[in-house]
């Protein structure tokens, strides 16, 4: 089954609530797909939109946002900010010609681990569902 | 004490034992932090979310300003602070010696196994044969005798539960690395020339369990509340479903019984534990979140005490908005239901009729334990106890209640002479290291561990790859990392070479964590210039997906770069506005650490309030401090004055007063405290202005303490509750009228033993202590007769006389009564402020009270760093309550006027002038306000005290030019190439 499709996904999490969960997951053996990609941000609303774009422009599958539930922002509202900025890049997302569910933002609190782990779970399998990126037909990268 | 830095120990480590301790190290002391339990954080670590609005924010206590100094993550894995050193399973024995040299006894039980060693990987806990209720979810679900206490908490090693423990051995033989170590004895060690010690040890939840209440303990599906919090969390024993604990069903119906174990005079408890109600509240409104539309929740209650500032709102909306049901009625028993896994419940609701109602799982909302004395230590010399030691408190009454036992402490040391290090002396700048100003050498450190066998030939795959990236890697082995000839050899080879940046691929990080901070002292290795990567931990995975976790550590620490900020001056003084009991005590609190006060007195005498007390006790305390102030020759004090203009940042700030000849004066100071107060409120309901006799609480008090009274021929007396309070557009509890009428109403009674006293009322407020008041007074026969909003008393005037109707609540019938007086609890107004407000930009809520920065974990900060809030001014509060706050608010102060400058942090906003539009944009999305138009420059600024580098504005900034130094575009750029 080795060449069965593993999509490749980039979770941008916060420092503060969603990491804390991915490592509450992590120290309770909660398993899901070691093509996971975690990179820790200080807080969601530090995500510039080109970070987005480059991940799938790089080749990811789907990029993954974790953020603070509403109102338990380290730094107040970024993560409603985020929640804004990342309706905005959607519609760009689309228009560089990927579906805009390889994008996805969720609310995950830092007791929250089996939380987590479901949504790994869940985001690998839709995107599993959705296919491989199409940037790796349209471009040589 | 010579050059030694003082140390401090607190007792406990909840929320109030984390505050204290994070305040003395923000001023600069050495602090040890002792807690019982194996973990820190108490109570809290098994509550996800508080109220009054649903959300956590621990993290929000950490230090804003020293950050470097503070781990910066979620406060749940455990507290790492350079100058907090934290003994968990350990307590005090006993305490002896004079104040500043205070010789403490303390107790450790061991934890069986050895934190150096553990790399949690969980084999002691597959083979050990002991299963028990696991105690982190209250008894729900089962855990093993070895474990982790708390799961999110990897700060600390696994842990054996003696008392469940067999001794059997087995975890012993699993354990790879030789951690366990099956030896229980307690050891006893002293710690010397202690400063001062701060108890926080918290109150000890009531078990129902302990008395025949309610069935729990028998019936599966009756639990308390806090296991109730862990039913609906994540980390739970039900992963968060709201099932029953009897078979796993989808709960559909639940409900809440209050006063569990508190007000309840048989089990010796004549007390309210004051936080039940609104837990309760939460837990109905989060369980709606998990709960089908059509489900119910039920909260049975007596009265529901709602007397913070934002309380009621929060109530009305779990009610209108949610759906919430509220029961006023004592509950009479719990029985089995049809189905014996169901609950029947027997109360007499309010038109006086037995209802029987089956429920799928009931709640107790259990309070303080009763009888619970503090340990004698308590009262020595040079220790103070934390308010959350003496009762039950919420979040910010916990929070403040820490700061005030540390102010008083922090003030009897600066008297006897005692003073932390000199801050800005001592702290190494991890931010400004050299190591950023030079080309990024990578050492890549790969652990041969030891342990597991086949490690060699994973290694060589790695090394190989690794070989191939491009620059410069400098790989080296080495066996054993977590051991400790395998760490000296890592600060050999640091020492010898020329790396600059440090990369760790071994197992659990947080086996490396404390070891990495011990580099810092040896060599000048940062943690902040030091990556790891878990190559061990978890199931079989591929070198490839090694080998770009490896990539991006490597990614991430080649784009660190140096700091370029200076360090901001601090003016040492404070402005403190308002000269009530809480402007008086936070001036005197902050005089007391050798810091100038100016304090700003609208009107002609200090004292605010002071005037209507009458409470002799109250009054006396009052005067203390007022008389204390006026003669300290730190405190400046301008009376009819007022504040016409304030500018500049915090530790900076520029203000303009005027007196009332007319005359100006500009104060340089470094913090402005706000103390402006608040007033009797007025109101119209009830024909308050038809009548002589009718009259607020605050003249009846007069009234009642004028020697005349007992000339007066009183038959019989009516109070009003909640008169124009606790509903819109007023909705909240003003929080001294409960207290003010009950003691009223007893004065009368002392006065005129044959007169009747009637006081209507919604819910009766008597929290905490106060409880015994409420108990006194129904005792002495003052009658009390309850009203909801929609049946309130009627007031009429007749024929010259007074006229109350109502219903008698135990005959159902309307009442009719002609009282001699009327008195109306109409409750309290924050002053007018609005000016104040527009100066100095800070926010008030829809009652014109200031808003804090947080309403739990920050409760006397405002948004605007620098600026603090005490009293009336944030919100209704008893005057004794309004002194703590300001006391609160100068501690708060002292971190920043501890300092004579405030340096960078690593991590913070920069802005790259020569690229900026000024489009301000970043100025307006800063939810610290720490950016700012020097004017005179002509360039956007950031304040370095404000801005805790979240980088909202870099991600909004159009041209790039502000970045936030760790986080910089190109870094994270090539930290996501590196991951794919
Ligand atoms: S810190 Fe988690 S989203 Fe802002």
């Amino acid at each position: 089954m080795s060449d069965e499709f593993e999509p490749k996904i980039i979770a941008l999490v916060c420092n503060w609530c969603t990491y804390t969960a991915a490592d509450l997951a992590g120290t309770s053996r909660l398993a899901y797909s070691a093509n996971v990609r975690i990179i820790r941000l200080m807080c969601t609303g530090m995500i510039d939109p080109k970070y987005i774009l480059k991940a799938l422009l790089d080749g990811a599958d789907g990029v993954f946002i974790g953020g603070c539930h509403p109102g338990d922002c380290h730094y107040i509202n970024g993560n409603l900010k985020a929640k804004k900025r990342i309706s905005g890049i959607s519609k760009i997302v689309e228009q560089f010609g990927f579906d805009p569910e390889r994008l996805r933002l969720r609310w995950i609190g830092a007791s929250e681990g089996p939380e987590f782990q479901r949504n790994m779970n869940e985001f690998f399998e839709s995107i599993k569902a959705l296919g491989s990126t199409p940037v790796r037909d349209r471009m040589i990268l | 004490m010579g050059n030694k830095i003082a140390k401090i120990l607190v007792v406990g480590a909840g929320i109030s034992g984390i505050r204290a301790a994070l305040d003395f190290a923000d001023i600069g002391y050495q602090v040890c932090v002792v807690e019982k339990s194996p973990a820190v954080g108490g109570i809290l670590l098994q509550l996800d979310r508080q109220f009054p609005n649903n959300h956590c924010g621990m993290c929000r206590m950490l230090p804003m300003i020293d950050r470097d100094v503070c781990s910066q993550f979620c406060l749940r894995r455990g507290l790492f602070h350079d100058s907090i050193s934290v003994h968990t399973s350990t307590e005090v024995v006993s305490i002896e010696g004079n104040p500043g040299q205070l010789k403490v006894v303390l107790s450790r039980q061991p934890r069986g196994v050895d934190s150096e060693l553990c790399n949690f990987c969980g084999k002691c806990e597959e083979v050990c044969p002991v299963s028990v209720p696991d105690t982190f979810n209250e008894g729900l679900g089962e855990r093993k005798a070895i474990c982790l206490p708390v799961p999110h908490q990897t700060s600390g090693p696994y842990s054996i539960d003696w008392a469940s423990c067999t001794k059997c051995g087995e975890c012993e033989k699993a354990c790879p690395t030789g951690a366990v170590k099956l030896d229980n004895e307690h050891e006893t060690f002293d710690m010397e020339d202690v400063a001062a010690v701060i108890i926080a040890t918290g109150t000890k939840l009531f078990n129902p369990d302990s008395v025949d209440l309610y069935g729990c303990g028998e019936f599966p599906n009756v639990v308390t509340s806090t296991a109730f919090e862990r039913i609906i969390s994540s980390s739970g024993p039900f992963k968060g479903s709201l099932v029953r604990p009897s078979d796993g069903r989808e709960v559909k119906k639940v409900a809440w019984l209050q006063c569990v174990g508190s007000r309840n005079l048989m089990i010796g408890a004549d007390y309210c534990s004051s936080a039940c109600c609104m837990f309760a509240i939460k837990e109905a409104l989060l369980a709606r979140e998990k709960m089908s539309k059509d489900a119910e929740t039920v909260i049975f209650y007596m009265d529901m005490r709602t007397f913070g500032r934002d309380f009621q709102r929060y109530r009305d909306r779990a009610e209108k908005e949610s759906g919430v049901r509220f029961v006023r009625c004592r509950v009479h028993s719990i029985e089995p239901g049809e189905n014996p896994d169901d609950l029947r419940l027997k109360y007499v609701d309010s038109s006086r009729k037995t209802v029987e109602e089956d429920f799928d799982m009931i709640v107790l909302s259990t309070g303080k334990e009763p009888g619970r004395k503090l340990p004698d230590y308590a009262s020595h010399e040079g220790v103070f106890v934390a308010d959350s030691a003496k009762g039950l408190k919420d979040i910010s009454g916990s929070v403040i209640g820490a700061e005030v036992a540390a102010g008083r402490a922090s003030r009897m040391l600066k008297n006897l002479g005692i003073m932390p290090a000199d801050k800005d002396k001592d702290q190494k700048s991890a931010g400004q290291s050299k190591a950023f100003e030079e080309r990024p050498r990578v050492q890549v450190v790969l652990c041969e561990c030891g342990v597991i066998s086949d490690a060699g030939s994973l290694l060589d795959g790695i090394e190989s790859e690794l070989e191939k990236f491009p620059g410069r890697l400098d790989i080296v082995r080495v066996k054993s990392l977590c051991r400790k000839e395998g760490w000296d050899k890592v600060k050999q080879i640091i020492r010898d070479g020329s790396a600059n940046r440090l990369v760790f691929a071994a197992c659990n990080k947080n086996v490396l964590g404390p070891k990495i901070k011990e580099l810092e002292e040896d060599t000048e290795i940062f943690d902040s210039i030091v990556e790891s990567a878990d190559i061990y931990s978890g199931d079989e995975r591929s070198i490839d997906s090694l080998i770009k976790d490896l990539d991006m550590a490597v990614s991430r620490l080649r784009s660190r770069r140096a700091l370029f900020e200076h360090s901001q001056p601090v003016t040492g003084s404070a402005l403190v506005i308002g000269g009530g009991p809480a402007g008086l005590s936070a001036a005197l609190a902050l005089a007391d650490h050798k810091i100038d006060v100016f304090l700003v007195e609208k009107s002609e005498t200090l004292g605010g309030n002071l005037k209507y007390i009458i409470d002799k006790e109250l009054r006396q305390s009052i005067e203390e401090i007022l008389n204390k102030v006026e003669g300290n020759p730190r405190i400046k004090i301008h009376k009819e004055a007022e504040l016409i203009t304030s500018s500049g940042i915090s530790g900076n700030f520029t203000s303009k007063i005027q007196m009332k000849t007319g005359e100006q004066k500009t104060i340089l100071h470094g913090v402005t405290i706000l103390a402006t107060g608040g007033t009797a409120a007025e109101t119209d309901s009830y024909s308050m202005d038809d009548h002589e006799r009718i009259v607020s609480l605050f003249e009846m008090e007069k009234l009642v303490n004028d020697a005349s009274f007992s000339g007066q021929a009183v038959k019989s007396i009516v109070m009003i509750q909640c008169a124009g309070t606790r509903e819109e557009p007023r909705n909240y509890c003003s929080r001294v009228c409960c207290i003010k009428s009950l003691n009223n109403a007893l004065k009368i009674k002392q006065i005129h033993p044959d007169a009747e006293v009637y006081i209507f009322y919604r819910d009766i407020m008597t929290y905490g202590d106060s409880e015994r008041i409420y108990t006194e007074a129904r005792k002495k026969g003052i009658v009390f007769i309850p009203f909801d909003i929609d049946t309130k008393p009627e007031v009429l005037v007749e024929s010259g006389g007074l006229l109350v109707k109502g219903i008698d609540p135990v005959l159902g019938v309307p009442v009719e009564l002609k009282p001699d007086w009327l008195s109306l609890a109409v409750g309290v107004v924050p002053n007018f402020i609005k000016d104040l407000v527009k100066i100095f930009g800070i926010e008030t809520t829809q009652d014109g009270f200031i808003k804090e920065a947080d309403s739990k974990w920050r409760p006397v900060d405002t948004g605007q760093e620098g600026i603090f809030v005490c009293g009336l001014a944030r919100a209704p509060a008893r005057a004794d309550e309004a002194m703590k706050e300001g006391e609160a608010a100068a501690q708060r102060a002292l971190r920043i006027l501890s300092k004579n400058e405030i340096i960078p942090q690593r991590l913070l906003a920069r802005v790259r002038h020569s690229i900026c539009s000024m489009c301000s944009l970043c100025i307006e999305v800063c939810p610290f306000n720490a950016r700012y138009i020097d004017t005179a420059e002509g360039k956007i600024m950031v304040d370095i005290a404000s801005c805790q580098g979240c980088g909202t504005c870099a991600a909004i900034c159009p041209n790039s030019a502000t970045l936030i130094v760790d986080f910089e575009d190109d870094g994270i750029m090539n930290v996501i190439e590196a991951a794919l």
